[in-house]
Parts: C-alpha cells; sequence; structure tokens
C-alpha cells in the first residue's frame, strides 16, 4: 500500500508496537525511488493468534555461550550508549508483568538507564 | 665504545655478533639466534618497501599500524586466527566480548549500483546488506 513518506522512520527501538522483539522489514533503492518497510514484528504477532501452537515466548534470555535460560534480565552495562527506551520499557514488563501501556505511562518522565562508566 | 664516526657497514663484535652501523651510528645487530633491528628509533624503510621471502613476517610486540597507503593481500587469504574482525574504532564491543565473529561500527553506508557484489554493515541499529543494483535492506530473520 503506497502512502506519503511518514515523518516518523520505523526501527527496532521505535517502541510504536507492543511486540517483544521489534522487527522492521526494510528495503529501498534509488534507482527504482521506492521504499519499502513492513513491520514483521506485527505481522507475526498477527499470525502467533491465529497459529498459536507455532509461537512460544518464553520466559528467559537464552545464553548462547552457555547453553542455558537465565533467570531475570541483566542490568543495563553498555559503556557507550544510555539504555534505549523500547528496551526498558520491555525489561520492567518482565520483572512487573505490567502492560507496555502501563509502563509507558508510568515511566514517559523518566530517564532510561544511563551508559556504565568504568 | 662509541664507533668511529666515519664507521660505516658492519663490524664483527667481540662475541661475534655483527653490528651494523651508519657513519658511527648503529642501526642494527646481528645476533648469533636471528637477525633483528635493536635501533630505538625503529625501522624505516625509505624506498622499495620490505619484502619477505621467506619465513613470513612475525610481529611478538607493539602491534602492527598502517598508517598510509591500507594494506593489500594480492595472493592468499586474510586469516585471524585468533580475535576478531573489527570493522571501524571498536575497542570493547559487548558485555561478552566476541571471538571468532565480524564487529562493525556503523559509518557511512553505501548507496548506489555495484556491479556483481555485494556488502554489509551496520546503522545504528540494524545491520543492513546491499546487493547489485543497488537495494539495500535489513537484515533479519
Amino acid at each position: 500500500m503506497e502512502v506519503e513518506i511518514p515523518e516518523i522512520e520505523w526501527s527496532h527501538e521505535d517502541d510504536l508496537c507492543d511486540c517483544t522483539f521489534q522487527r522492521i522489514g526494510w528495503w529501498t533503492n534509488p534507482y527504482i525511488g521506492k521504499t519499502l518497510r513492513v513491520r514483521w514484528c506485527c505481522i507475526w504477532a498477527e499470525l502467533g493468534r491465529t497459529y498459536p501452537q507455532f509461537v512460544e515466548l518464553l520466559p528467559g534470555f537464552y545464553n548462547y555461550n552457555e547453553d542455558r535460560y537465565e533467570d531475570g534480565p541483566w542490568e543495563w552495562d553498555s559503556e557507550e550508549h544510555d539504555m534505549p527506551r523500547a528496551i526498558w520499557y520491555r525489561q520492567i514488563q518482565t520483572i512487573t508483568g505490567e502492560s507496555l501501556e502501563e509502563i509507558r505511562m508510568k515511566y514517559r518522565d523518566k530517564e532510561p538507564p544511563k551508559k556504565v562508566v568504568k | 665504545m662509541a664507533a668511529n664516526p666515519r664507521t660505516s657497514g658492519p663490524i664483527r663484535q667481540s662475541d661475534g655478533d655483527i653490528k651494523w652501523y651508519v657513519n658511527g651510528v648503529e642501526v642494527g645487530e646481528h645476533a648469533d639466534a636471528a637477525p633483528y633491528i635493536t635501533s630505538a628509533s625503529g625501522l624505516t624503510v625509505t624506498a622499495n618497501g620490505l619484502t619477505v621471502t621467506a619465513g613470513g613476517l612475525t610481529v611478538t610486540a607493539g602491534g602492527l599500524t598502517v598508517t598510509a597507503g591500507g594494506a593489500t593481500i594480492t595472493a592468499g587469504d586474510a586469516k585471524v586466527t585468533a580475535g576478531n574482525l573489527r570493522l571501524g574504532a571498536i575497542s570493547a564491543f559487548g558485555t561478552t566480548e566476541p571471538t571468532s565473529a565480524v564487529v562493525m561500527k556503523q559509518g557511512t553506508a553505501p548507496a548506489g549500483a555495484i556491479a556483481t557484489s555485494g556488502g554489509i554493515f551496520a546503522d545504528g541499529t540494524v545491520v543492513k546488506k546491499i546487493i547489485a543494483a543497488g537495494t539495500v535492506s535489513n537484515v533479519e530473520t
């Protein structure tokens, strides 16, 4: 569906949806003069509601270096960047079980964890 | 004892080693084990480059820094047998530092047609790819 040039770019941390893992398909070509963007995460969420037997959201980070699921999310420890708000909200959701809608309301005036200075 | 300022060339030492001098200044030494440069100011090749015809080039300390001209391999592979291939100014990459990974910093993205080629690059949040005829897309599962 062709639309006007948007004001907001879709990105993996745009928090424009409630998907746990935001995934944006994006293609562009200067010679075609078009850009296609697809919120795959939202489409997959719809597919998951249609085919729930094929989609599982597991309650743990799979540590692929240690071949095990971990309890609880990590604390933000980047030395380069503050925690992206979209990731922060989803971390809070993991901890508290609240909906993202509630979390956005509660934390919209608060700042995500800052980068770590060592 | 300092060499005579007019001394240039190899001088055998009392211990059997050979030292090279240029106008009385020591510029190198060949010891029993292997030839090496001991000059405090290092080795500078001002013309014709450095050619290694056998044995390869081994850097045991200090690393290898190329400040101009880049590095070109005209035959054989570039092999990183330990560590990673880091593109861009990357010091620490993650909470768990990788090994055997290709990691890249956001830089200037390619644009336009590329013939019989492809590329992978990072932007602020995703890894992107570019294919022939210039289509750029996110690398996504």
